[in-house]
């Protein structure tokens, strides 16, 4: 059932009970009051009249009886009869001009030492109370009875009755008309609260509800507002950390992508590198070592016939296995510099770049700022690294004909740049270069400070060089420490 | 659903069904006024059929304070025998001698006069009235306005006198007695009427219309005690009346109500629910007639022409 139905029938149910309720209350207990009203006031007035009749009927003047009787009905329009009847002679005073109706005789007669007996008749469709008294207390042989008619007496209280009940049928009617018009008044803003919410349920988070009025649907409206308002700036913050997260995700996708690229890097850098190293020992010291086992037995063939001859060959052997050692302590030297635990990051940084650098004719200045002590282990080591890459980078890519080292230590930062006169390349293409080696050098670069909390900058220009800056922190500990 | 509409149908029926009955718990008797009854039929179907000793009285004063006062008598005398009584009343101008006679009343309350009256029809006296005084006897008084130049009885010649029933003892015989005692005749007085009762007498004194009323002794010295009246003139002690009793009534009743009465004690134990007793001519109860204590009225009586 709807609520304006539902506020309608509750009204006129109220309006019904309400009139019922007055209703049964008059016919009820108002009637019932002017019965018993009626029921006293017949007493008395039975009592007053026998009083009055009372010497003149026992003196036998039954006339002057008659006529006070008569003149009393005509007195009270609710005194419908009256008459006194004496069981002892069986005569009977009465006003009834028709006759003594043998019904009022067939009435009980009145119990012994009683003052007064009331009885209901229905005279004619009327009802009548009657109320019957001794003539005289004690004397219950001679009867007075007067007859009040109820019916008249209680017509008003009936009109009332009815009165109220075409009141209440009326009250019935401006009561559901009131209903009707309040039910709209309420359940328009709640319907327009409704249609809200299933557009909200569907998604729809457009749109207010236009409600002025200051009570509380009024209150519900702007606090269904309100919670809309809310709903769109949550889903809007939902949606963008959803977007945050696809980003972080996609990177995420991409590093892992970069970190599987970087470890075949790694794996193929170190078969590189054992192959570099296989290579130089096969074709350098191998060789070497060969041509020096051959030149020892040959030495040892010519030593009988020709010493002198031996002897220098001993020499060019001697030599040849000094340049085995040299190649050997560069292969070394290449995998893990014992210079850069040794003597630490600056030395181990001039020693490979001057080797490398130097060799191949590229111009080499190291500036050291700031910096007299060791870091610790880890941090000298991937310094090292990105310096050895950067170098090799810039003869064997960039083509440079200078390099410039710069080595700092400010407070607790510590900075390395290696800046180079190369080709350059374009900025934007850093991580999306064609050239493999370069591309995953740069990652392994990026890779090693980003496990030391660092950041790495790379500048690059076609024509104008590079330039990698590197860029750690120190923990309070290490900054405090001074140099030994 | 069905259920509460059941329910709320029941409701509004139960609520209809109060609204036209208002309430009524009683059924009406049905009368129809067009079916009467004859006079014959009247006395037939309503007369008492029970079996009751009636009881007569003289006037005294208004008959229904006369009933009130003998009903109390009347109750007693039922608890003490056991038999029916109901108290008779007639007119004032109906001989109560006569409906003694004819079986009307079987015992009567009446004075000494009634009794005189009645001797000759067989009805005798049953017990005899204590006065205020403590005996069987009472005065006549007669009394006038306090202003009133009567001074003492003879001063009654060429006024208007006020005699209550002319069946009185108090009020008719032992006046006349006085009269006559101080040489005074009906014929002396410019007029004399009879009234129904003492207090009729009395009022007929008080509204000036009479100059002097003869009342029972009781009333008239109640009323001189309020000033109302003046007494002037007081007659002697005579026998009162009491309670006599019909020819023919069954021995062992008249041993019963005879026995009652003796046993009645008005200012003792049976106190309780008289009214206004003290106005009777028994104030005390009721004594044993004992010898003729009626001797002497009856020359007066006779004399007067009462006794006829």
């Amino acid at each position: 059932m709807r609520l304006s139905h539902k506020i309608i029938v509750l009204t006129s149910g109220i309006v019904a009970v309400m009139g019922l309720v007055t209703i049964v209350a008059i016919n009820g207990v108002v009637k019932s009051t002017v019965r018993n009203s009626i029921e006293q006031n017949g007493v008395v007035l039975a009592q007053t009249t026998s009083s009055n009749v009372a010497d003149q009927y026992l003196d036998g003047k039954l006339l002057t009886v008659k006529n006070v009787l008569e003149n009393q009905l005509d007195s009270n329009r609710y005194l419908v009869y009256a008459y006194i009847i004496n069981r002892d002679n069986g005569t009977v005073v009465n006003t009834f001009h028709q006759g003594f109706p043998a019904g009022l005789i067939q009435l009980d007669p009145l119990p012994s030492g009683s003052t007064s007996v009331t009885k209901l008749l229905n005279i004619n469709g009327n009802l009548v109370r009657d109320t019957g008294v001794p003539l005289v207390d004690g004397l219950d042989s001679i009867e007075l009875h007067i007859g009040l008619s109820e019916s008249a007496l209680l017509l008003p209280i009936s009109k009332i009755s009815w009165v109220i009940t075409v009141m209440t049928l009326i009250g019935i009617i401006i009561g559901s008309l009131a209903a009707l018009i309040l039910s709209r008044l309420i359940t328009g803003p709640l319907e327009k609260l409704t249609l809200q919410a299933e557009r909200i349920g569907e998604g729809n988070l457009e749109g207010e509800i236009q409600f002025d009025s200051r009570d509380e649907v009024g209150n519900l409206a702007r606090s269904f507002n309100r919670m809309t308002a809310h709903l769109k700036e949550n889903i809007q913050a939902l949606q963008r950390r959803n977007q945050e997260l696809s980003l972080l995700s996609q990177k995420l996708g991409e590093r892992e992508e970069l970190l599987g690229k970087l470890w075949h890097q790694v794996i193929s850098a170190q078969e590189e590198e054992r192959k570099r190293i296989a290579r130089e020992l096969h074709d350098e010291t191998t060789q070497s070592l060969a041509a020096i086992t051959i030149g020892l037995k040959t030495a040892e063939e010519t030593m009988p016939s020709d010493l002198s001859k031996s002897i220098r060959l001993l020499e060019q052997l001697r030599n040849m296995a000094g340049q085995v050692v040299k190649e050997l302590h560069n292969i070394i030297y290449d995998l893990r510099p014992t210079v850069l635990d040794d003597l630490g990051l600056v030395p181990a940084l001039r020693w490979y770049a001057e080797t490398r650098l130097g060799a191949r004719g590229v111009e080499f200045e190291l500036q050291v700022i700031g910096i007299n002590r060791r870091f610790p282990p880890e941090m000298e080591t991937t310094l090292y690294r990105i310096g050895q890459e950067a170098i090799r980078n810039t003869f064997k890519h960039a083509q440079a004909h200078n390099v410039v080292l710069v080595i700092a230590q400010k407070e607790n930062n510590l900075m390395m740049q290696i800046k180079d006169d190369g080709r350059g390349f374009v900025n934007k293409e850093m991580w999306s270069t064609t050239n493999k080696g370069m591309h995953l050098g740069l990652l392994g670069m990026r890779e090693r400070v980003g496990l030391l909390g660092g950041i790495i900058e790379i500048n690059s220009r076609v024509g104008e060089g590079t330039v990698v800056t590197v860029k750690l922190e120190l923990s309070q500990k290490e900054s405090s420490k001074e140099g030994n | 659903m069905l259920r509460k509409a059941w329910i709320l149908t029941t409701v509004f029926i139960i609520m209809i069904v109060l609204f036209s009955s208002g309430c009524q718990v009683t059924a009406p008797v049905k009368i129809d006024l067009q079916k009467t009854v004859s006079a014959d039929q009247l006395q037939e179907m309503v007369t008492t059929k029970a079996d009751y000793y009636y009881v007569g009285f003289d006037w005294r004063l208004e008959p229904s304070e006369d009933v009130k006062m003998y009903i109390p008598l009347l109750n007693y005398l039922e608890r003490q025998t056991g038999y029916k009584f109901r108290l008779r009343v007639f007119p004032q101008d109906e001989d109560i001698v006569r409906e003694m006679v004819e079986g009307q009343v079987q015992f009567s309350i009446i004075g000494p006069l009634s009794l005189l009256r009645a001797e000759k029809y067989g009805v005798k006296s049953l017990a005899i009235g204590i006065t205020e005084n403590g005996t069987s006897r009472y005065r006549a008084m007669i009394v006038t306005q306090p202003g009133s130049p009567i001074k003492k009885i003879q001063d009654l010649r060429g006024q208007m006198l006020a005699f209550s029933a002319r069946t009185s003892t108090q009020g008719y015989l032992i006046p006349r007695i006085m009269l006559a005692q101080a040489k005074l005749s009906l014929s002396d007085l410019a007029s004399f009427e009879f009234f129904q009762s003492y207090a009729d007498a009395a009022n007929a004194v008080l509204s000036g219309r009479f100059d002097a009323a003869a009342l029972q002794d009781t009333l008239a010295e109640k009323l001189a005690a309020q000033g109302l009246v003046r007494i002037v003139a007081i007659s002697d002690y005579y026998p009162c009346g009491g309670v006599s009793m019909a020819p023919g009534i069954d021995p062992a009743v008249v041993a019963a109500v005879q026995k009652a009465l003796l046993q009645f004690a008005p200012q003792g134990k049976d106190q309780g629910g008289l009214y206004n007793w003290d106005n009777s001519e028994m104030p005390k109860g009721f004594g044993m007639v004992e010898g003729d204590p009626y001797t002497v009225f009856r020359p007066w009586a006779h004399n007067f022409g009462l006794l006829n």
